[in-house]
Order: structure tokens, then C-alpha cells, then sequence
């Protein structure tokens, strides 16, 4: 056991070997051709040219490096899991370990990792999630061309994700932060002869480029104001690094003192941006639906369950520094309200079972964005755990019947799949269920958290009971749109042409799987049983002063409210998109029309962001491009240009006759003898 | 001996030589004949070396080793020329330095 | 009499064959016959012979007149054998490159003159010592040129060895019969085929499947 914890920092690198393996593997089975066997050749289209071209490695190796891997963490993340539940939540011993990376004058960036509930948490979903989506990808890439290059990228995707889980301070957080970003932009773009795929790539990429550039201006801007306060920190603490994770409350403190309260909300602002993009909260949000091209597990395994969780676990890591100023944590609040909203508002609309999911995503993860801002930072990271299990459950089994159609995705030509998927359905309600809050299932508790927290914090300002309806009233949306999304694809006659095949074990399974920790986990870490170990008392850090303080049970107040708004949705699916047919959606979609109309073109966010990247920005550009096209490239050919014509006249002297150079060449050497003679005398 | 010419006449022979060869180096349209005329220039400076050489110090007869010399040189000089003004000639049928104009603007 | 009691035979001798080194020179340059050139150079340079003879320079005038009077003015026949004896104008020049050529020759003699009258060493009418000329009628100055180029000019004198050989070999080069540098039409061909393969390998690489490997 222990011995799995002290190479704990082996649980990235096992992915990252994983990936140069294939990666490797595929490059020498592509220049051996002696190593081929017949039995090893899959067939990849090229999809430039279109035309075949053999790829020779073996796809039961791939499957296994990748597999292996992960499982390899799992291991280490149970053992971490054992050695954390072994200790009294009261006082946690937190583990850290730094080797020195970088060393700039006086300054030494190290890299190293840190083991605490936060991080044991999220190595534990990270694994547990990817390993099962990873046998879930077999079945669903079996027959794509790019099956190796799909586990590749999985791998190093895992990698990076483990170690941002797992890094000791910001700036190696930093480091992954981007690779990151960049396998999430391989894998969205993995399919990357589809231009929409190519461009939602690039979009995730862009748009992650902006948050990522506030996050290192905040850092940056963060060391710069406590950079002495850190020197002298760490001569007392040598084994922590610069930044690290466990002296940011009281560097906060620090920050306050040396820039100010103004400063320090802005270095916490800047800090913010990195999160508001990866977790696609409201004004950065745009990628996430469009990521959707990627394949499905792709779609369940980042976009659902890693990494944009990545950037609420950020907020969580750093999240002294938002306390430290009021404004930033306003902020959060206002964006995770916005995005808990608006996220639910447009998924209504949906008629993409990807699309509408991500939507749903994009409004969970702004329910945990106003959780952290409202101070209910366990609740946040409560829910984030919870969503984590269903939300990639949901994916998969929107994958599974994406599959099952054919590669179909809208809605409305799937319905009455429920008997010819029975597990995929089971499932699906399961999750919607609990994504719902229904049933004291897994979402229930979270969200139950959040409320409460909510609530609490109802006392604090004067708009802070808004917030509170406003999440209540998300928390109904959540259940309409996602028991509509059931209705339509499972319920009533199948409206498709394709034919619906029937589910692969290696498809279910994982499913099945996954609807355990769906249902029970919520339950059974809500600290109602003495027994069973209490997710809040974890996981609320020493400096966080309690909240609230409440008792959880069955029938709460909150609870019971949540649930009967949660009914209200369930119902008001049922009666408008279930099978019975009573309400019709017409007659809301007029008698709503704004409404309908603004939530189907998504709020007009990509709308605005096309006129500012095409008019606003374009004119801009067009207009320092014209003043370097006149302006400097003017003054370069100016220089060519003046050469060109002087050498155009002098070239007459090349006569091409001897003699004249000849008679130059006296000239020259009797000018010269005058000059000496002249000199001389 | 030449008791009543001095230094200088000797010397002005050589300039006129110069300016002799100089003037058919520059208008001579023959390649041979520019040949032939940049021995002349050549032979004036020879006549400068040996002159000073007589009148200035005729203990060390420097300047009649150099006269040697420049002697060597112009021999290979005009071989070299020659072989280029023949190879010029297979190319271009004529010796008419006029013609030799390919490295024009 | 009186002029002859004065001037001696040396210096008469040296105003003879001052001017005839001038003219004889003047017609080498005038002359539109190539071969008269020749000839009239091999007077002009027999002539300068004895002007090195009058200069204590018994050695390099007779060096003059077999080098330059006999071996080069026959390699300069043979040239002119090679190449036909077709006369070409002098003179034949537009006024633009006249007026160059006459300032460059005209500003050279200008020059010169101003120098040889302005350089004091020119006036000096010191004749050699009798005692070293008559030394030196004795045993000839070819044995102190040789002992000079083979002691205290040595390198110089293994250095244009090697130029002479240098300049052998390349004549031999130059001069050989198919040269292909100058063979205008083959190296047309030559380009043309290029063209046409390159043209070919083109093609190929168009027709070339592209194996990448996802």
C-alpha cells in the first residue's frame, strides 16, 4: 500500500508511456514492414486524399498499453483513496514532494506532487471515469481507421489531466493546463476531415488560448506581488515549492497586504479567466457544444467528466484568493449563475442529444461555479464528483445509441429505443434521474449541497436571494430538458430510417458500471450514515471556516423543494414530449416565441463573436495591415526599390568591353598614384 | 659609357614605351595585338628597374634579378593569353575583342 | 666636330636606339597588319636589348633578345597562325570610347612627366663608379644575377617556377581542342534533356501515393 503511495508521482507517467509507445510503435511498424502480419493491418483512410492507406499497428496492443495505464492509476488512486479514509478528517496529513525544475536567479520553479483530499478525489475519478470510457472506446472505435491514434491521444489527454491533478503548485499546473488543452484539441479534432470538426477544434483551442492567457497574467501578476513574501516562506518550508497549492491562503493574505484590495481582485479576475474558459463558463463557453464533434467518448471523458472539471477543481485549489477579495467572488457567483442558466435555457431547445447534453454540462458546471462563489466550496466539488459518474454515463449512452442509430444524432428521428436498448435506456434514466435531483440518487445530494449553500448565503447580500431562486429555478430547468431528451429518444415510435443495431457488451458494461456510482455515491457519502466516511468533512479545507452546519437527512426542507420542483419539470416533460402526446410543443413554442427563439440561437454568443472577430476586429486589422502593407513594406521596397534603380543606371558602365575596363583600371591606379604622390608630399 | 645620359632619359624613354603600350592595350581591336602591346608596357618597366639599377647602386644588381623576373612573367602571361585568345577565337571565329561582348547589362 | 668631341659613342648610341624603340613601337601599335606588328616588336624589343646593354645589363639584354625577341615574338607568329592574319581597324573607334582611351593616355604621360620632373633622384647624373664597371665588364653580370636569384631571391625564383608550370598546364587546358565549356550547341542539348527528365520527375511525384500514416 504505501509503497503504491510513494510512486504516486508514477500515475501520469504511465500514460505519457503508454502514448510515446504507441506513438513510437506505430512509427517503426510503419518503416519495419517485416513486422507486419496480416492479422495487425487495419485499413485508416486517409482522408485528405481519401484514398486507403494501412496503418500496421496492432490494434490489441494499443488497447493494452492504454488500458494497462490507467489501471496501473487506479491502483495508486485506490491505494491514496485507503490512505485518506485511513486518517481522521479533522487532521489530514497531506503529502508533498518537489524536485527543483527550473532555477531563475534567486527564483526555483519546481515540479513535484501533492497529495491531499482534493487531489485524491480527483485522481479517483479521473482514473475510475477513463478507464471504463477506455473499454467503452474499443467498442465504439472498433471499426474507425484511426483506432491506435485514438488510444495515443487518449493516453497523453490522461497524462496531462493526472498530472494537473496531481502538481504541487500553480506553475506546473500551468504546464498542464495547456497539454491539456492540447489533447483536447486532438481529440475534438479528431476527426479532422470534417471541416466542423477541424473548426471546433480550433475554436476549443482559441477559446481555451484567452482563458489560459488571464490565467498566466494572474500568476504571473500573483508572483509578481508576493514574490519576497514567498522567499522568505519557503526558507522555512523547503520541501514545498514556489506557488504551491498548500501556502495559497496565507500568500493570499500576503497578496492582500502588498497590492490592495482592488489589485487583488483583479490578479483573482485574471486567475478566473483560465477556469471560465476550460470549464466553459458564460463568456467562453461556445467551444463546449461545438466540441461535440469529437467522438463520444471523447465528448464523456473531457467535456463531462475531466476536463472541464479541471477548471473548477483550480478555482477549488486556489480559492483563498478569491476569498480574499469580496469582487472576485461576486464575480464567480454572477458567472456561475449566468452560465447555470443560460446553459439550461438553450439545452430546451436542443434537438442534438450531444448537443443538448453539453448543454446540460455547461449549466452543471455553472451550478459548481456559484457553489464556489457562494462559499459552498464542498458542495462544489461535492457535485463535481457526483456529475462526474453520471454526466460521462449520460454520454456514453448517447453514444451508445448514436452508434446504434448509425452515427444519427437529432432527436427527432430517434425515439422508441427503449425496448431495443434496454441496458442504454435503464442507464439513461438513471442519469437523468440523478443529474435531476430526483430520488435521493447521487445528483440529489450535490445539488441538494449547493442549494443549501445557496441559502445560506441568501443572508449575506441584498441580490443574494435572486441567486438562490434563480439556481432553483436552473435546478427545474435541468430536469425538463433532460427528461426531454429522454422522452425523445427513448420513448414513442422510432422516427429514424436507419436500422438500430443492438448493444456490444463492451458498450453496456461500462454503463452498468457507471450507474452504480450514479445512484449509491451520493448517498452513501452525504455523512448521513456514521459509518460511511462524509464527503464535506474531507473535503472542507482547514482555512475555510464553516458555513454552515447542518444535518442531513431524508426530508429536508430544501430537499423536498428541490424534489417537487425537480417533479414539476419531470412532468411538464412528460406531458409535452412523452409518448401520451397531451401538451403540445407548439403551443409553447408560440406562446413563448422570444423565449424559443433566443434560446435556439443560443443567446447569439456566437453571433456577437463572429461580429467581433469579423467586423470589429477585421476592420481593425484591415487597417494596421494597410499601414504595413504602405507604411513599412513601403520603406523596405523603398530600399529595394532605390537599390534596383541605381543599379539599373550603373549597370551601363558593363559595357562588356575590355578595354574600357581597362582604361578604368589605369584611371583608378593613376588617381591613386596622384593620392600617394599628394600624401607623400 | 654613357657619360652625358642621365637617369631621367632613360626614364623618359620608358614612360613613352608606357604610354605607347598603354595606347595600343586600349585601342588595339586584335586580341593579339593587345597582347603584343601590354609586352611593350611590360618592357618599359624593365627598362625603369635596369636603369635605376645602373645609376643608383650597380653594386647589387636587385633590379636586373627583378627585370628577370617580370621577364618570367610576361613569358607566362602571354602563353596564358595566347590559349585564351585561341580558345576565343574556336568560339567566336574572330579575335575582334569588339565581339567579346557576352558579359554585357 | 665639336658635337661629336662632346657627346661619346655610348650616348649617341643610346638616342639611337631610344628612337628607334619609340618608333619601331609606335608602328607595332599603328600598323593594321598583325604580322608587321610582330615584326616591328621584335625591332622595338632588340632595341630595348641594347638600351640594357648601354646600362650595364649585359645579361638581361641578350635575356631580351632571345626570350622576348625571339621565343615570344614566334609563340605571337604562331597565335596569329592560329587565328588568321585578317586586319582589323585601330582606329575604328565611336568618339565616346576615343575621347576615354585619349584622356586615360593623355592624364598617364601628364602624370609621369610631372613625376620624373618633380623626383630629385631623376637629375642625378652620377655615373656608375668606373671601378665596378669595369668589375663587372670582366666577369659579366650574369654570374651576380645567378648568385643573387639563387641565395637572397630563391623563394621568388621557386615561386614563378611553379607559375611557369601553372601557366604550361593551363595553356595546354585552354588551348585543347574540345573544350566543353565553350561547346555552345551540347551544353543546349544538355539543358534541353534536363529539362525534359526534370519535367518527368514531375510527373512521377504527382502520381506518387501519399502514405501517411494516421
Amino acid at each position: 500500500m504505501n509503497w503504491l503511495l510513494s510512486f504516486i508521482w508514477l500515475v501520469p507517467i504511465y500514460p505519457l508511456i503508454s502514448f510515446l509507445g504507441i506513438v513510437l510503435g506505430r512509427a517503426v511498424f510503419s518503416y519495419f514492414p517485416s513486422l507486419r502480419s496480416s492479422a495487425s493491418v487495419t485499413t485508416e483512410m486517409n482522408e485528405v486524399s481519401e484514398k486507403a492507406v494501412s496503418c500496421y499497428f496492432p490494434k490489441s496492443w494499443s488497447l493494452f498499453f492504454t488500458l494497462s495505464a490507467t489501471l496501473l492509476g487506479l491502483f495508486h488512486a485506490l491505494a491514496s483513496l485507503f490512505w485518506l479514509l485511513a486518517q481522521s478528517p479533522t487532521e489530514i496529513t497531506v503529502i508533498e514532494k518537489n524536485i527543483p525544475w527550473l532555477q531563475v536567479a534567486d527564483i526555483t520553479f519546481s515540479f513535484g506532487y501533492l497529495l491531499d483530499p482534493m487531489s485524491v478525489m480527483m485522481l479517483f475519478v479521473v482514473t475510475f471515469v477513463s478507464l471504463l470510457i477506455q473499454i467503452y472506446t474499443h467498442g465504439y472505435m472498433h471499426d474507425d481507421a484511426g483506432y491506435a491514434k485514438f488510444y495515443s491521444f487518449l493516453s497523453l489527454f490522461n497524462f496531462s489531466m493526472l498530472g494537473l491533478v496531481l502538481s504541487s503548485n500553480l506553475f506546473q499546473t500551468y504546464i498542464f493546463w495547456e497539454l491539456v488543452g492540447v489533447s483536447s484539441y486532438l481529440l475534438i479534432g479528431f476527426w479532422f476531415f470534417k471541416p466542423s470538426a477541424a473548426a471546433a477544434a480550433l475554436k476549443a483551442f482559441l477559446m481555451n488560448r484567452i482563458g489560459d492567457f488571464g490565467l498566466l497574467l494572474g500568476l504571473l501578476s500573483f508572483l509578481f506581488f508576493t514574490l519576497s513574501w514567498w522567499q522568505s516562506y519557503l526558507l522555512d518550508h523547503s520541501n514545498q515549492a514556489l506557488l504551491s497549492f498548500q501556502a495559497i491562503s496565507q500568500s493570499s493574505v500576503a497578496l492582500l497586504e502588498s497590492a490592495g484590495p482592488e489589485l487583488t481582485a483583479l490578479v483573482a479576475i485574471l486567475v478566473l479567466m483560465g477556469p471560465v474558459a476550460k470549464s466553459a463558463q458564460v463568456p467562453l463557453h461556445t467551444w463546449l457544444p461545438d466540441a461535440m464533434e469529437g467522438p463520444t467518448p471523447i465528448s464523456a471523458l473531457i467535456h463531462a467528466a475531466t476536463m472541464v472539471a479541471a477548471g473548477i477543481y483550480l478555482v477549488g485549489r486556489v480559492y483563498p484568493l478569491f476569498q480574499a477579495s469580496e469582487v472576485a467572488l461576486i464575480v464567480v457567483t454572477c458567472i456561475g449563475v449566468l452560465t447555470a442558466l443560460i446553459g439550461a435555457f438553450i439545452a430546451i431547445t436542443q434537438t442534438d442529444i450531444k448537443k443538448a447534453l453539453a448543454y446540460s454540462t455547461m449549466s452543471q458546471l455553472g451550478f459548481m461555479m456559484t457553489a464556489m462563489g457562494v462559499g459552498a466550496f464542498s458542495a462544489a466539488l461535492f457535485h463535481l464528483f457526483t456529475h462526474a459518474f453520471f454526466k460521462a454515463m449520460l454520454f456514453l449512452c448517447s453514444g451508445s445509441v448514436i452508434h446504434a442509430c448509425d452515427g444519427e444524432q437529432d432527436m427527432r428521428k430517434m425515439g422508441g429505443l427503449f425496448t431495443k436498448l434496454p441496458v442504454t435506456a435503464w442507464t439513461y434514466l438513471i442519469g437523468t434521474v440523478a443529474i435531476s435531483g430526483l430520488f435521493w440518487t447521487s445528483g440529489f445530494w450535490s445539488k441538494d449541497e449547493i442549494l443549501l449553500g445557496l441559502e445560506t448565503y441568501a443572508s449575506r447580500y441584498d441580490f443574494a436571494p435572486v441567486v438562490f431562486y434563480l439556481m432553483t429555478f436552473a435546478a427545474g430547468l435541468t430536469a425538463f430538458y433532460m427528461f426531454r431528451t429522454f422522452f425523445m429518444t427513448f420513448m414513442g415510435q422510432y422516427r429514424g430510417d436507419a436500422h438500430v443495431h443492438s448493444e456490444t457488451p463492451v458498450m453496456s458494461w461500462p454503463l452498468a458500471i457507471l450507474a452504480v456510482p450514479s445512484l449509491f455515491v451520493g448517498v452513501a457519502l452525504s455523512g448521513l450514515s456514521e459509518e460511511l466516511p462524509s464527503f464535506a468533512s474531507y473535503l472542507t479545507p482547514v482555512w475555510m471556516e464553516q458555513h454552515h452546519q447542518h444535518t442531513v437527512s431524508l426530508f429536508s426542507d430544501i430537499g423536498n423543494r428541490s424534489q417537487i420542483i425537480g417533479l414539476t419539470g419531470l412532468l411538464l416533460a412528460a406531458l409535452i414530449y412523452g409518448p401520451w402526446n397531451l401538451l403540445s410543443a407548439e403551443l409553447f413554442r408560440k406562446l413563448l416565441a422570444p423565449f424559443h427563439k433566443l434560446s435556439l440561437k443560443k443567446f447569439y454568443f456566437d453571433e456577437l463573436y463572429s461580429f467581433i472577430a469579423a467586423k470589429v476586429y477585421w476592420s481593425v486589422a484591415t487597417a494596421t495591415a494597410l499601414f504595413d502593407r504602405k507604411g513599412i513594406d513601403g520603406l523596405v521596397s523603398f530600399t529595394g526599390q532605390s537599390v534596383m534603380f541605381t543599379g539599373s543606371v550603373a549597370r551601363y558602365l558593363q559595357t562588356g568591353q575590355i578595354q574600357l575596363y581597362i582604361a578604368v583600371l589605369f584611371f583608378a591606379l593613376f588617381v591613386s598614384t596622384l593620392f600617394f604622390l599628394y600624401k607623400l608630399q | 659609357m654613357m657619360t652625358d645620359v642621365a637617369l631621367i632619359q632613360n626614364l623618359m624613354l620608358a614612360t613613352l614605351l608606357f604610354s605607347v603600350g598603354l595606347a595600343g592595350v586600349l585601342f588595339s581591336r586584335n586580341a593579339i595585338k593587345l597582347l603584343i602591346s601590354s609586352e611593350l608596357m611590360l618592357t618599359s618597366v624593365n627598362i625603369n628597374f635596369v636603369a635605376f639599377n645602373n645609376y643608383l647602386n650597380l653594386d647589387v644588381l636587385a633590379g636586373q634579378v627583378f627585370s628577370v623576373f617580370i621577364l618570367t612573367i610576361s613569358a607566362a602571361e602571354a602563353a596564358i593569353g595566347l590559349a585564351i585568345v585561341v580558345a576565343l577565337f574556336r568560339l567566336y571565329r574572330t579575335v575582334d575583342v569588339e565581339k567579346f561582348r557576352l558579359l554585357k547589362w | 666636330m665639336n658635337f661629336f668631341n662632346q657627346v661619346s659613342i655610348d650616348t649617341l648610341f643610346f638616342w639611337f636606339f631610344a628612337a628607334v624603340a619609340v618608333i619601331s613601337s609606335a608602328a607595332v601599335v599603328l600598323n593594321k597588319s598583325i604580322v608587321y606588328s610582330v615584326l616591328f616588336l621584335i625591332l622595338s624589343f632588340l632595341s630595348v636589348a641594347a638600351i640594357f646593354a648601354l646600362n650595364n645589363a649585359d645579361f638581361l639584354a641578350i635575356a631580351q633578345a632571345i626570350v622576348y625577341a625571339v621565343g615570344l615574338a614566334i609563340v605571337l607568329l604562331f597565335g596569329v597562325m592560329f587565328t588568321g592574319i585578317k586586319p582589323l581597324d585601330v582606329l575604328t573607334r565611336t568618339k565616346r570610347e576615343s575621347f576615354v582611351f585619349v584622356s586615360v593616355i593623355l592624364f598617364s604621360v601628364t602624370l609621369l612627366t610631372y613625376m620624373l620632373l618633380h623626383t630629385p633622384l631623376s637629375f642625378v647624373l652620377v655615373t656608375p663608379s668606373s671601378q665596378v664597371v669595369s668589375s663587372l665588364a670582366q666577369q659579366g653580370t650574369a654570374m651576380l644575377i645567378g648568385k643573387l636569384i639563387f641565395s637572397q631571391y630563391i623563394l621568388a625564383f621557386e615561386l614563378a617556377s611553379v607559375l611557369l608550370l601553372i601557366a604550361m598546364v593551363g595553356a595546354i587546358v585552354l588551348s585543347k581542342k574540345r573544350l566543353d565549356v565553350f561547346d555552345s550547341e551540347a551544353s543546349f542539348h544538355q539543358s534541353t534533356r534536363n529539362d525534359v527528365m526534370f519535367q518527368h520527375s514531375q510527373d512521377i511525384n504527382k502520381e506518387l501515393p501519399v502514405e501517411v500514416c494516421n
